[in-house]
């Protein structure tokens, strides 16, 4: 078969920038979908926006569902002080989803399951809990790290243990996204290539439409997992700012 | 028949709007009940339902072993970092990667205590 299911997670390169300090910097497809996906993000609030109304149309409803969302999902995790920092939340959500819709088209490059994409946004928002923790509580901050109500003896191994899973969270939030969005993809891929295989199989061509069928449901359950992924990486952002803004619960 | 339904709430929150808000539980439970009932009705849960449940579930596997690995790559990472800085080759890396395996678990019980908080 020509196509391998890894194939489609190639990066290439479109437009050569030069090198900066021996690195090449390229325009690559990533880069292209990065760009196409914050474009529709803009166009697509600025045309919902554009026209708004008190009854509201089908795209202003959209737009609506979706900061009702994140809205909510900001202050039932991090508070009525969360809200401030909902910009942040909304756009990495608005980001994070549109990636990962853009990668279902057909031919199509998805950004997210490249792991030091997930790595580089995970990242992001570990660093703006730490300034947030640290510029609000100064060194109480470290109180997240202490347990309460563990026994003495306990205490100082779960301070350790508390230590390495604050630590795990950027890791654990980028592998989560790249994980699901790779697996599945390949998922899909490795399908599609079952019904060109038993289609060039002669009488086994009869089979041909069981992969096809699964194929769909896959299809569906992507989406979903697009969806899905999204918001859980909007709602862990959103626990792991509370536990700036209130360390010590 | 969704327009149906929803026309129906719209009219009974028109009619019970006066007496006040002291009746908005009794009202929310009373829409969670025909809801339920309506989704009954026309089965929408069951086909649905399957493939969200089955997408929830692999939803909730795919995180606690994100939770696990994470865990233990970070505690892997800690050890490696201290082998690096002290130079007891073997010593940092093993110890790092057992608390990172106590901390993968430890993130896949918290993990999991706040999801059935949900």
């Amino acid at each position: 078969m020509a196509a391998s299911p890894l194939e489609q997670f190639q990066i290439k390169t479109l437009v050569p920038l030069g090198e900066v300090g021996g690195v090449p910097l390229n325009f690559t497809n990533s880069a292209l979908f990065m760009t196409l996906a914050v474009g529709g993000i803009v166009l697509f609030f600025a045309q919902a926006t554009r026209t708004a109304s008190v009854v509201p149309g089908r795209l202003q409803t959209v737009a609506e569902m979706i900061y009702g969302l994140v809205a909510d999902t900001v202050r039932s995790a991090a508070g009525k002080e969360g809200m401030k920092y909902f910009p942040f939340v909304f756009s990495l959500f608005c980001f994070v989803l549109t990636l990962n819709l853009f990668g279902m088209i057909p031919g199509g490059f998805t950004v997210t399951s490249h792991i030091i994409i997930t790595f580089a946004l995970a990242a992001l928002v570990f660093l703006t809990v730490l300034a947030i923790g640290f510029s609000k509580h100064g060194l109480h901050f470290l109180d997240l790290f202490v347990p309460q109500g563990a026994p003495p003896g306990l205490k100082q191994f779960l301070i350790v243990i508390e230590l390495i899973s604050f630590l795990s969270r950027p890791i654990s939030l980028s592998v989560r996204l790249f994980a699901n969005m790779l697996a599945g993809h390949i998922a899909m891929k490795v399908f599609a290539g079952f019904i060109v295989a038993l289609v060039g199989a002669g009488a086994f061509a009869v089979l041909a439409p069981l992969p096809f069928l699964i194929i769909v449901a896959l299809t569906a359950l992507e989406f979903l997992v697009a969806g899905l992924q999204a918001y859980v990486f909007t709602i862990l952002t959103c626990i792991y700012l509370n536990d700036a803004l209130h360390p010590g619960h | 028949m969704a327009r149906d339904s929803r026309s129906g709430d719209a009219d009974g929150d028109g009619d019970r709007v006066p007496p006040g808000q002291t009746d908005l539980p009794d009202r929310l439970r009373d829409l969670d009940a025909r809801l339920t009932k309506f989704q009954a009705d026309t089965g929408r849960t069951e086909a649905k339902g399957s493939l969200v449940k089955e997408g929830a579930a692999y939803g909730r596997a795919l995180k606690h072993v994100s939770e696990f690995v994470g865990g233990t790559m970070a505690g892997l990472l800690l050890g490696w970092l201290t082998d690096l800085a002290t130079g007891w080759f073997p010593l940092g890396l093993v110890t790092g990667l057992i608390l990172g395996f106590v901390t993968g678990f430890w993130n896949i019980y918290k993990s999991s205590l706040r999801s059935g908080g949900n």
